[in-house]
This record gives structure tokens, C-alpha cells and sequence, in this order.
């Protein structure tokens, strides 16, 4: 892990909602992922120095830029903190080159015109210079936005929402672009998103955010392939949340009564037998058998089709088995082979692979 | 001896000139703020809206005359408001501030917080802000204010009359003539009078309207 370039602690009580994040981040590129209204935009702003928190501490590159106790609060102006909001907040009266020139009234007119000029061709605006930004894409105008906050040469990047406002078809190649700025500047960048997908795509670090703290925080894949709690487990697709019990268990495996069924999970570590187990499922990796054809299949067990909602490629499918129900997801094609249709009977089967143990069963 | 028209365009002008520059500053203090100080300030603003304009009048009498400590003071450096076409000014301005305040602040309010927050974020000073970003996305409310200010001190009469009273080429503004010509019972004098301000209030209008279309070609695709 790269060493912390910046940590932030706070609470922030407002009337009807209470923030308290705390994580830390290197100079790498941090995704702040939760649903809406988990507190992200609001720990942007705070970071941001735009409301200020009740208490705690923040710090970037080992300059206290907050502390409730010593009663420290640098202005948004002295923090060198870059911030992007969602919709960009581009100046509508000022040209892309006067909007990222707006933060460079403190440097000499010959070093404002070159670092200008050197973003419009970074950011490949060199011909829009002139536009206003109604007049250019949705892609041109985030890239203007970034243009605007690097303009200062910020400690910190912030950016909120950055890809709402943009095709889906231009997104896969902003965020590469992204990801290489971020190489190129070196600086944390903290994204916030509500999307799994982009958060999966942009991620080094995944910190979750849910009802004002984070729930887990750390390398993308591990948060996103061992979920600590129910919670982060269904905001990383783990939709399926299962309470067994164990009854045996080695060093390679665990056996657990699942209602009716047994599974077999692949899990490292011992347990007592008897002991709770909460485990998570992705839909995705719930096997249909063809219809007749259960044979050798770990884990398997009958399920009831309830539900088939089409998703374009996919289907998203709920099957009701041990007085429970199942997400399941399969490919279009898939779906049209098993001949499926509501309230058949089927055969369900779990890879023990793909069965993850929650630890911390709230 | 000055033509009641042209005292009328002068105290008009300089009025909604103060008002705006006054006017602009209150705005900003008010906009988006709900405290004591700010509802007391934005209510005191607005009493010329409420009360009639002789009573405005009567209290910028007691006001600025030789009686009062303001008007003592006033006149020891050489000020006189009271009876002179300056008075005049002074409470155009007063009955124009307002219209001013209330579409200048509904402006500045609709100017999108987050460019101020942007803009904070990027270094600049609170007054940088305004002058860079929020009063040329509000010139629109400001041109407006601008608008009411001038036609309604155009038009005043009654805080007119109590401060600069009625003094042929001094302070006879062209709705005091009108008036005076009326009682005077000179009806083609007022007939001329009501027409020459009629007239010269349509020409403004259409001349400000034309202004407003051509810089609001411009502005349209600004806030595309």
C-alpha cells in the first residue's frame, strides 16, 4: 500500500442526518462509493472546506488543514484542495480557457498563459479554447472542469459524480484517461460514485460509505470480493445474504446447514460447530441445471422461479427456495437454452468457491 | 432655471444610480442569509414599498433638517438637502432602493452556489466572486432593478414634495409641475406636461428593451 498522503476523521451532525467518515488514502485513485444519500457528496464538500465539521482532524501531506480541538479551519482558498462538482460548475459567462485560467490570478500573466495553454493540450481543448461551455460536449466540459482544478497544481483532487453528465458510450474511455492523469499528477484523487461498475473500473481503493461512515475501506478487490458486513456485501452485488450454521469444519472446508440443505463452503480457517455463519452470494454465480440433468452438481438443492425480469443481455431472476428468495442472473442466450418459465421447478447449484463468509454479521 | 423635464431625467438618473450601487451592496449582504440582522435590514429596505410616500417624506424632513443632529451636521460641511433638487435625489433614491434590492437579491440568488464554491476552491477572494462570477450571471435582475428604480423615481411625487417642496426651476420636478399646473388650473400647461412624461417614459422603455435584446442575444447561449 502507498504510504498516507492524506487522513481524514470528522463528524458533522446535521438535523437529520449524521456524517462521521474516517480513512486515509495515498497519493492513488480512491473511489467513495455508497447509495444515494450516504453521506458522499457532503464528505467531499467537508474536505473541500465548504461546511465545516463539528469535530475531528484532517490532514494532507502532513499539514493539519482541519482540527476541531486546536480550532483549525483552512479556507477552501488556502487548502490546494481541487474540486469538481457534480454538473462541473463551470463559469457559463467565461470561455474554456478563462474558466481554468480563473484560479491562476496569483501567478504572472506569462506562467497563467502557459499553464493554459499546456492543459488545453493535455486535456485535448486546444481548439475550444474560445467556446463558451455551453457550446462544447459533456466530455469537453468534465475535461474543462479537471483542466480548472489542476490549473493550481492542487495537493488533492476531489470529484463528484464526474461521469453522470456523460454517453455511457464515451465513459470507458474518460475514466482511462482519468486513471493516467492521476499517474501523471501524482497527487490522491477521491472520486465519489454510486455506481458499482465505475467504481469497480476506477478504483485502487474502495472506501463504502453508508449512512455517514465508512463500512469498509481498502484495495478494490479485496473489498470487492470479501465484504465485511451484510451491508457492503449487497452494495458489492452480493445480493444474496444467507444465515447457516456451522456443523463441521477443516482447514480447506466448512459444512454448514443452510435451512433444509447442506453446503459446503470453500473457507479457510476453523469454526465451532453450531456457530452463526452469514455467507454472501453474487447472482451471477448461482448455476441453473437443465431441467433433469443434476448430477454431481456441489451444493444443489430445488428452487421455485417466481420472478423473470429481462435486462437487456441478461435476466435478473428471483427463485424461491427454502423460504427464501434467490437472485439470479444468467445471460440472455442462457436463459432462452433452460427454457425457463415462472413457477417451474429447478435445480440450484453453489460453486463452494463462490460462497463467501461474511465475518462481521451486524 | 431648469426645465421640470430635464431636473425630472437628472433626479431620476442619479437616484437610480445610488440606488444600484447601494442597492448591489445590500443585495449581496442579504442574499441567501435569514438572520435577525439580515430580516430587520431587509425590512427597513422595504418600508418605502408600504408607507405612503409623504409620511417618507415628513421623516427625511425631520431627518436631514437644521433641527436634527444629521441635518445639523449636514449643513456644517456645506450639505443642504432640505428644499433643494439634491433632497429630491435623496428620496428617489430612497423609494427606488427596493425594487433595486428585491430583483438584484432574487438575481444573485439564482446564480448556482456551487460556481461560488467552485470559485472559493480555486483561491479567489468573496469579493472576486461577486464581481467575477455572480454579478455578470445576475445582470439580467440587475438591469431590471435598474429599470423599476428609474420609473419609479421618475414618477415620485409625495417624498418629493415634503423634502424639496415645489421651487420653479429649483425643485419643480415634472410631476410637481403637472400638479401644480392642475391646481394652478392650466390645463393645456398639464396637458403638455402629462404627454411630454408620458412620451419620454415610452422612449426609455422601448430604447432600455432594445438594450436588454441586444446583449441578451449574447446571454441566451451563455446559459445554454
Amino acid at each position: 500500500m502507498t504510504e498516507a498522503n492524506f487522513r481524514a476523521s470528522f463528524r458533522l451532525e446535521l438535523p437529520d442526518f449524521k456524517l462521521a467518515p474516517e480513512f486515509e488514502l495515498g497519493a492513488e485513485m480512491a473511489v467513495l462509493f455508497g447509495a444515494s444519500g450516504a453521506g458522499k457528496s457532503l464528505t467531499l464538500r467537508t474536505l473541500a472546506g465548504l461546511v465545516k465539521p463539528d469535530e475531528g482532524m484532517i490532514r494532507l501531506n502532513g499539514q493539519v488543514i482541519f482540527d476541531g480541538e486546536d480550532e483549525i479551519d483552512l479556507a477552501p482558498q488556502d487548502r490546494r484542495i481541487g474540486y469538481v462538482p457534480q454538473h462541473y460548475a463551470l463559469f457559463p459567462h467565461q470561455t474554456i480557457a478563462k474558466n481554468i485560467a480563473f484560479g491562476l490570478h496569483d501567478v504572472s500573466n506569462s506562467e497563467r498563459d502557459a499553464r493554459v495553454a499546456e492543459l488545453l493540450a493535455r486535456m485535448r481543448l486546444e481548439p475550444l479554447g474560445d467556446r463558451k461551455p455551453g457550446e462544447v460536449s459533456g466530455g469537453q466540459q468534465q475535461r474543462t472542469a479537471l483542466a480548472r482544478a489542476l490549473a493550481r497544481r492542487p495537493n488533492m483532487l476531489l470529484m463528484d459524480e464526474p461521469f453522470a453528465a456523460v454517453e455511457e458510450d464515451l465513459r470507458a474511455h474518460l475514466r482511462q484517461e482519468l486513471l493516467k492523469i492521476q499517474k501523471d499528477f501524482g497527487i490522491p484523487v477521491l472520486l465519489v460514485t454510486h455506481s458499482r461498475a465505475e467504481a469497480y473500473a476506477l478504483a485502487e481503493r474502495l472506501i463504502v460509505l453508508s449512512e455517514g461512515k465508512v463500512v469498509q475501506s481498502g484495495d478494490r478487490d479485496d473489498v470487492f470480493r470479501r465484504p465485511r458486513t451484510p451491508t457492503v456485501a449487497r452494495l458489492m452485488g452480493m445480493t444474496n445474504i444467507l444465515q447457516a450454521t456451522v456443523i463441521g469444519s477443516s482447514e480447506a472446508e466448512l459444512t454448514a446447514d443452510w435451512g433444509a440443505y447442506r453446503l459446503t463452503i470453500a473457507s479457510p480457517g476453523l469454526r465451532a460447530s453450531g456457530d452463526p455463519l452469514t455467507l454472501g452470494v453474487r447472482p451471477e454465480e448461482i448455476y441453473i441445471a437443465p431441467n433433469g440433468d443434476d448430477q454431481g452438481l456441489d451444493n444443489h438443492f430445488p428452487a421455485r422461479l417466481v420472478k423473470d425480469e429481462p435486462q437487456g443481455a441478461d435476466h435478473l431472476l428471483q427463485f424461491e427456495t427454502n423460504n427464501q428468495l434467490l437472485n439470479v442472473r444468467v445471460s440472455h442466450p442462457a436463459f432462452m437454452k433452460l427454457e425457463l418459465a415462472t413457477d417451474q421447478e429447478r435445480m440450484l447449484s453453489l460453486d463452494p468457491e463462490a460462497i463467501h463468509v461474511v465475518p462481521d454479521a451486524a | 432655471m431648469v426645465s421640470p423635464l430635464l431636473l425630472s431625467l437628472r433626479v431620476a438618473g442619479l437616484a437610480t444610480l445610488f440606488a444600484l450601487v447601494s442597492g448591489i451592496a445590500l443585495a449581496a449582504l442579504l442574499a441567501r442569509r435569514h438572520s435577525a440582522v439580515a430580516n430587520i435590514t431587509d425590512a427597513t429596505v422595504n418600508l418605502p414599498l408600504v408607507l405612503p410616500p409623504t409620511v417618507l417624506g415628513y421623516y427625511l424632513l425631520v431627518l436631514l433638517g437644521a433641527q436634527s443632529p444629521l441635518g445639523a451636521w449636514l449643513e456644517s460641511i456645506g450639505i443642504d438637502l432640505v428644499f433643494t433638487w439634491q433632497g429630491a435625489v435623496v428620496a428617489a433614491t430612497i423609494v427606488a432602493l427596493p425594487l433595486v434590492v428585491g430583483s438584484t437579491r432574487a438575481a444573485i440568488e439564482a446564480v448556482d452556489p456551487d460556481l461560488r464554491d467552485v470559485a472559493r476552491t480555486l483561491g479567489r477572494s468573496d469579493f472576486a466572486i461577486f464581481m467575477t462570477i455572480v454579478l455578470p450571471l445576475a445582470w439580467r435582475g440587475l438591469l431590471a432593478g435598474g429599470m423599476l428604480a428609474f420609473a419609479r423615481a421618475l414618477g415620485e411625487f409625495g417624498a418629493t414634495l415634503m423634502i424639496a417642496g415645489n421651487i420653479p426651476g429649483r425643485t419643480q420636478t415634472l410631476p410637481i409641475a403637472i400638479y401644480d399646473s392642475v391646481q394652478a388650473g392650466d390645463q393645456a400647461s398639464a396637458n403638455r406636461q402629462a404627454l411630454l412624461l408620458t412620451v419620454t417614459a415610452i422612449a426609455l422603455l422601448v430604447g432600455i428593451r432594445y438594450l436588454s435584446r441586444l446583449l441578451g442575444g449574447r446571454s441566451v447561449r451563455d446559459r445554454s
